[in-house]
């Protein structure tokens, strides 16, 4: 058990929809399946750190959520200190699955929906705390939560703890939720866009308490953003990683710095690139550095390494053959990017470049079901 | 203090033909059961012709309402007040668009000044084709549908989609990206002067937000369009934009070239503002958020509205509110201590460097 990280992810998918009647099933056919998340595997250790950063659609909430055991898998594994989470006849020695549930938590990206308008804040949060805290009578409950409020900057604690979720402004209702999950203590915590949604001004400030908490209570973190800066900030204080993902796949992984400084994959510079600093307000915007801008369908991803239809490096060997993650030769041996060029593959070098610059045509072509 | 009296208001700027829109002292209230909510107060602020003007402030600066303003679609019950004047770039009578008659400014939207709104994704009628609404567009303003059409065909072309697709496409077709940029060229369909944005990026990928804004500088020069965009976020159109205004509970705080904004700004809060922006090229140690909340637009304090939040505050701040006034050639702050706010509260390195 003590060479288990506390959570492995391997070879795990998740697909959705699809016409599974039995005729497309015989004939393999798979049209209209959205392959949310395709073979990644991820270990993250104790008080581990890792941002998961994409766009929208390339399934980092979905293998999040997988993760955490809140979406079963198509095919893979989650194993929680070495055990299977789906495993469904515990042996003796086995962690139950309620606690597991337990060490998993999730903050959702929109804290103001995700407490109960009706009730107070800690009517809100005191049923998670019965369930699991069964030993603890009310005063204790309520003591522990005022505590927890306390803790994250929302006093006077009894003050909020009466008031009503309307009543929070959107970073208070975002500490409440975020409360609402340390208040089991658990292993993992599943961050999906939690700061996206408020202002700028407070970004840093609740990131800066997520890191506190992660600190104060040894809790590892799956960060989920879009945004480069946000997951470079919290990654980066925290010492871990950005995992960037695209079309389902983990295309590069890395210590925050790394990616940001040394970024291999061509579709982690474009996000790179999409993120400009204020240092560069001089500079007139240039040329996005993708061949074309709009992602392709899901259902019907480009084959081989799936960024070759945007990629401006791609060359004709990509279009059928798919790169793995595999460690750079690098500082550090903790970053890997899933590219033939990354990788100077000798393959991918005499194959012809792929040229479509920006052309829609082309690009949409590849793109067109066969139908 | 002692800097502030030898220190003039922000001389008017250059004559007509150089301001497209001319806004003075514009107000936006909404009656409450609780009071009045001012949700825009006394702003003036003119757009220059050609220019890229980013106007930048937190939820609830009255920043939407600024550009609302622009157009006269202020919701009711709210009432604007105040003049917006627009300029034809032919020449001719100043129109004063507050004024307008519902026909009047039924015409004036779209042909003079045109808006993309926030929540732009969910702009389109779901049960019309993209094509149709350029088609109902060009009708209810009488133009030629043919002719119109062809341009709509090129406007479709200049933001990199396909013309015959997605004419034919419904809404739920476009992915966000896609719709976001056939809404752009739509609201260029009757090539309008202006072109006034709310948050024209707000629920799109990064790469995506990036690409639209290299197309709208494309698209600026070769339309011949002033472009107004309003966002949250500052480090996005700083590139983009000739000039920014900073918006704080409901008023204009700092106005100047982007350069002077971003690297020396004047208003305490804008530094701060920049501070804490998680920005990718900073000293993660330099990044901080600024303390406290923004005003309830029912209960903005007196005085300076920033004082609450403001290390610089002092009496003069809690009592009297600052006027925008001249801090270098083209740049006003609306601030009793700016030289005070440079020295005390220092930017991040990468940004001053």
């Amino acid at each position: 058990m003590s060479d288990d990280p506390l959570l492995r992810v391997d070879d795990l998918s998740v697909h959705f929809g699809g016409n599974n009647g039995i005729l497309d099933r015989f004939l393999g056919d798979d049209k209209g399946v959205v392959r949310a998340v395709d073979n990644v595997s991820l270990d993250i250790g104790e008080n581990d750190v890792v941002a998961l950063v994409g766009e929208s659609g390339c399934g980092k909430t979905t293998l999040g959520k997988a993760m955490i055991g809140l979406q079963r898998p198509t095919s893979g594994t989650v194993r929680f200190r070495g055990q299977d989470i789906w495993k469904s006849d515990l042996e003796p020695g086995d962690i139950p699955y309620k606690e597991i549930r337990k060490s998993l938590q999730m903050v959702h990206q929109d804290a103001g929906n995700s407490l109960d308008p009706n009730r107070t804040i800690f009517k809100n949060l005191n049923p998670a705390l019965k369930k699991w805290r069964p030993e603890l009578n009310l005063v204790e409950r309520r003591e522990l939560v005022h505590q927890m409020l306390d803790t994250v900057g929302l006093t006077p604690a009894d003050d909020y703890a009466s008031r009503y979720p309307h009543q929070l402004s959107g970073g208070e209702a975002q500490r409440t939720v975020i409360v609402r999950s340390m208040l089991l203590e658990p292993d993992l915590i599943l961050a999906d866009e939690a700061v996206s949604a408020l202002d700028v001004s407070l970004r840093v400030n609740l990131m800066d308490l997520l890191l506190e908490l992660q600190e104060m209570f040894s809790t590892s973190f799956v960060f989920i953003s879009h945004n480069m800066a946000n997951a470079r900030y919290l990654a980066g204080r925290a010492d871990g990683r950005i995992a960037v993902m695209y079309l389902g796949r983990i295309v590069e992984i890395g210590p925050a710095d790394e990616i940001i400084k040394n970024p291999q994959h061509p579709y982690t510079k474009s996000l790179l690139w999409a993120t400009s600093g204020l240092s560069e307000i001089n500079d007139p915007i240039e040329t996005p550095p993708v061949r074309k801008i709009d992602i392709p369908d899901p259902e019907n991803p480009p084959s081989g390494c799936r960024f070759h239809t945007r990629c401006p490096e791609a060359r004709e060997y990509c279009t059928s053959n798919t790169p793995d993650l595999s460690g750079m030769s690098g500082p550090s041996d903790r970053h890997e990017a899933a590219c033939f060029d990354a990788h100077d593959r000798i393959d991918y070098r005499n194959s012809e470049p792929l040229t479509d610059d920006l052309d829609i045509d082309v690009a949409d072509d590849a793109e067109q079901p066969a139908d | 203090m002692a800097t502030q009296h030898t220190k003039q208001k922000m001389p008017d700027e250059p004559t007509a033909e150089h301001n497209v829109l001319e806004i003075t002292n514009a107000s936006v209230a909404f009656a409450m059961e609780r009071g009045d909510a001012r949700v825009l107060d006394d702003v003036s602020i003119n757009v220059r012709r050609g220019e890229v003007l980013g106007v930048v402030g937190e939820s609830g600066s009255g920043k939407s309402m600024l550009a609302d303003s622009m157009l006269d679609a202020i919701d009711s019950p709210g009432t604007l007040t105040g003049d917006v004047v627009f300029n034809p770039p032919e020449g001719g009578e100043p129109i004063k668009v507050n004024d307008l008659s519902k026909e009047e400014l039924r015409r004036f939207r779209w042909e003079r000044v045109s808006m993309v709104v926030q929540g732009a994704l969910d702009s389109f009628n779901p049960t019309l084709s993209i094509g149709d609404h350029f088609v109902e567009t060009l009708r209810a303003h009488d133009y030629d549908i043919q002719e119109g059409m062809e341009r709509a065909r090129q406007l479709i072309s200049d933001v990199h989609l396909e013309p015959d697709r997605v004419l034919d496409a419904y809404p739920h077709e476009l992915s966000g990206g896609m719709k976001q940029r056939a809404l752009i060229a739509l609201s260029l369909i009757l090539d309008p002067d202006v072109l006034v944005m709310d948050e024209p990026t707000a629920a799109l990928d990064l790469l995506m937000q990036q690409s639209i804004l290299k197309l709208l500088s494309e698209l600026k020069t070769e339309y011949d369009l002033t472009i107004v965009i309003v966002t949250h976020d500052l480090s996005h159109v700083a590139r983009i934009s000739d000039r920014l205004a900073v918006m704080y509970a409901f008023e204009l705080l700092e106005l100047g070239p982007v350069q002077d904004i971003v690297m020396d700004p004047a208003h305490p809060y804008t530094r701060e503002l920049l501070n804490s922006i998680p920005d990718i090229d900073a000293d993660l140690d330099e990044m901080a958020s600024i303390e406290g909340t923004s005003p309830d637009p029912l209960n903005v304090p007196k005085g300076c509205s920033y004082h609450t939040r403001c290390p610089l505050a002092d009496e003069q701040c809690r009592t009297t509110n600052p006027d925008l006034i001249e801090v270098s050639e083209d740049h006003g702050a609306a601030c009793f201590y700016t030289d005070e706010a440079r020295e005390t509260i220092p930017l991040k390195k990468e940004v001053s460097k």
